[in-house]
């Protein structure tokens, strides 16, 4: 089972832009969507990307479930890291969890 | 009147533009119609994306690789405005070129009401910078005019901003855009460059000019619709120093009333013109797929061709630089005394060539060339005439002469 991490952008010039580079990023899944209400009063789109879940896996065959938040970690280092080396300006990493 | 139309006025705006431009325009208008920027749903982010490529291949043509220093606008015009009024203040100078078109000129002596020092750096009668009398201007050691004698002000301070038109929309003097750079930046002067008539075109290399800002429009070199333009930052200038002139909805930090500081949004409050946009990547996106030099490389074929057809012509005089020296695909001529204004329309109603007269909204640039105020018959080829067309043209001009241009 995956948990969902997102980056957040100040502009969303900055989300279509990481979005266009999002391939060379070594994220899972990338994907533009609009930012959840919860993260951000804005109304625009930030790029979401996977990672497994702290909770145990619950599909057979499935992710291997990350109870010590250390693949969620992994995956924000990740992204800060792509969006360093792009100069993609950000607001933040929200880690997967 | 034959029905053969050939447009020499691609210095005004490009005609006609590559056919998948139009194509792109209605697409976007059909398919991708959300607001750029404002939404998350599907039809918002099919815009959005149309903006983001259009912006990287803008950037692609001034040799800018990081997109998010570009900010669009809606013309040349809009971003020269930006640049002036917010790059130099009171009580700073400013040194332009002496080919400058309205677009600089205007917001130029607006600068000057508000206190702005304003000097004219001198041109050859082709148009072309003298840079030796521009670097001393520019870093304060000479005044306007640049004779001896003339501004031997000591400890004049340097220019805080330096103005240049890269490419001359009268004459199609080409200024050597590299050294004005070095030039600037040895004064600690920021350079903003009307690229009106070069962007698309000319290799312009923002990448190697850090302190660099340059102003480009759309609808002409770039072959996209008018309406479209922006602003580029060098990475040596920061664009928070430069305040915008429009203030407004972004999309972003909505839960304030402050406008953002950052690129691109800070010049570009309101919404955007998606479908001019879609327009412009296309036009931009063709360039790319035909060869940008060779574009340069037919044009500028197609102008020698045209210059020295009409120097050849009894009475015509041709204003610009020389055959073989630096230039852009633009050149205008004199014809003795007859009335630039009558001779174009002879050229269009008998002949169907086209072409703009008068001032050319740069009577500053006329000045210099000896041409104020009567103004001159400009004549600017594109990317989709043919050899057959500029003699054709020739051939009207040759015709108009013999047979006067009375109606």
């Amino acid at each position: 089972m995956n948990a969902s991490g997102y980056i957040l952008f100040h502009t969303s010039s900055a989300a279509f832009r990481a979005e266009r580079l999002a391939t060379r990023s070594g994220l899972a899944a990338p994907r533009l969507v609009p930012t959840p209400r919860e993260l951000s009063s804005d109304c625009g789109v930030c790029l979401r990307f996977e990672a497994p879940a702290s909770s145990p896996g619950e599909a057979p065959g499935g992710p291997p479930a990350d109870p010590s938040g250390e693949a969620a970690a992994r995956a924000a280092r990740v992204a800060r890291d792509w969006l360093e080396r792009e100069r993609i300006p950000y607001d933040q990493v929200v880690a997967p969890g | 009147m034959g029905a053969r139309v050939v447009y020499l006025d691609n210095a005004a705006t490009s005609w006609p533009k590559p056919p998948c431009v139009a194509e792109a325009m209605a697409a976007f208008l059909r398919d991708s119609g959300g607001n750029p920027g404002r939404s998350g749903h599907r039809l918002s982010v099919a815009a959005g994306r149309v903006v983001a490529e259009a912006r990287e291949a803008a950037a692609r043509a001034l040799g800018l690789s990081d997109p998010l220093r570009l900010a669009f606008t809606a013309n040349a015009t809009a971003a020269l405005n930006v640049g002036i009024a917010g790059l130099a203040g009171p009580g700073d100078r400013i040194v332009v070129d002496a080919m400058a078109h309205n677009a600089c000129a205007r917001p130029l002596s607006e600068a000057a009401r508000r206190g702005a020092e304003i000097d004219w750096a001198p041109v050859d009668g082709a148009g072309r910078l003298d840079l030796d009398l521009l670097e001393d201007l520019v870093a304060g050691r000479r005044g306007p005019g640049g004779g001896p004698g003339r501004g031997a002000r000591v400890g004049r301070k340097a220019a805080r901003l330096v103005v240049l038109t890269h490419g001359s929309n009268v004459s199609g003097a080409l200024q050597d855009l590299a050294a004005v750079a070095t030039i600037a930046e040895l004064a600690g002067a920021v350079l903003l460059v009307d690229a009106a008539q070069t962007a698309g075109l000319e290799d312009i290399g923002l990448d190697s000019l850090p302190g660099a800002v340059v102003a480009f429009t759309g609808h002409k070199a770039m072959l996209g619709p008018g309406g479209t333009g922006g602003l580029a930052f060098g990475t040596g200038v920061d664009p928070e120093a430069c305040a915008p002139l429009l203030r407004g909805g972004t999309g972003s930090a909505s839960e304030s009333e402050e406008h953002p500081a950052f690129m691109p949004d800070r010049f570009e409050a309101g919404t955007l013109n998606g479908p001019g946009l879609a327009g412009l990547l296309s036009g931009l996106s063709w360039i790319e797929a035909s060869g940008r030099a060779e574009l340069r490389a037919a044009e500028l074929r197609l102008t020698e061709r045209l210059a020295a057809g009409l120097r050849e012509l009894p009475g015509v005089q041709v204003l610009g630089p020389r055959p073989g020296e630096r230039r852009c695909p633009v050149l205008s001529i004199r014809a003795g005394l007859i009335d630039p204004a009558s001779l174009a329309l002879a050229l269009d109603e008998r002949h169907g060539v086209l072409c703009r007269v008068g001032l050319h909204c740069a009577p500053r640039a006329h000045r210099s060339l000896g041409t104020f105020p009567g103004g001159a018959v400009r004549l600017s080829p594109g990317p989709f005439l043919s050899d057959d067309d500029i003699d054709y043209a020739l051939g009207a001009v040759e015709a108009c002469l013999k047979e006067g241009t009375s109606p």
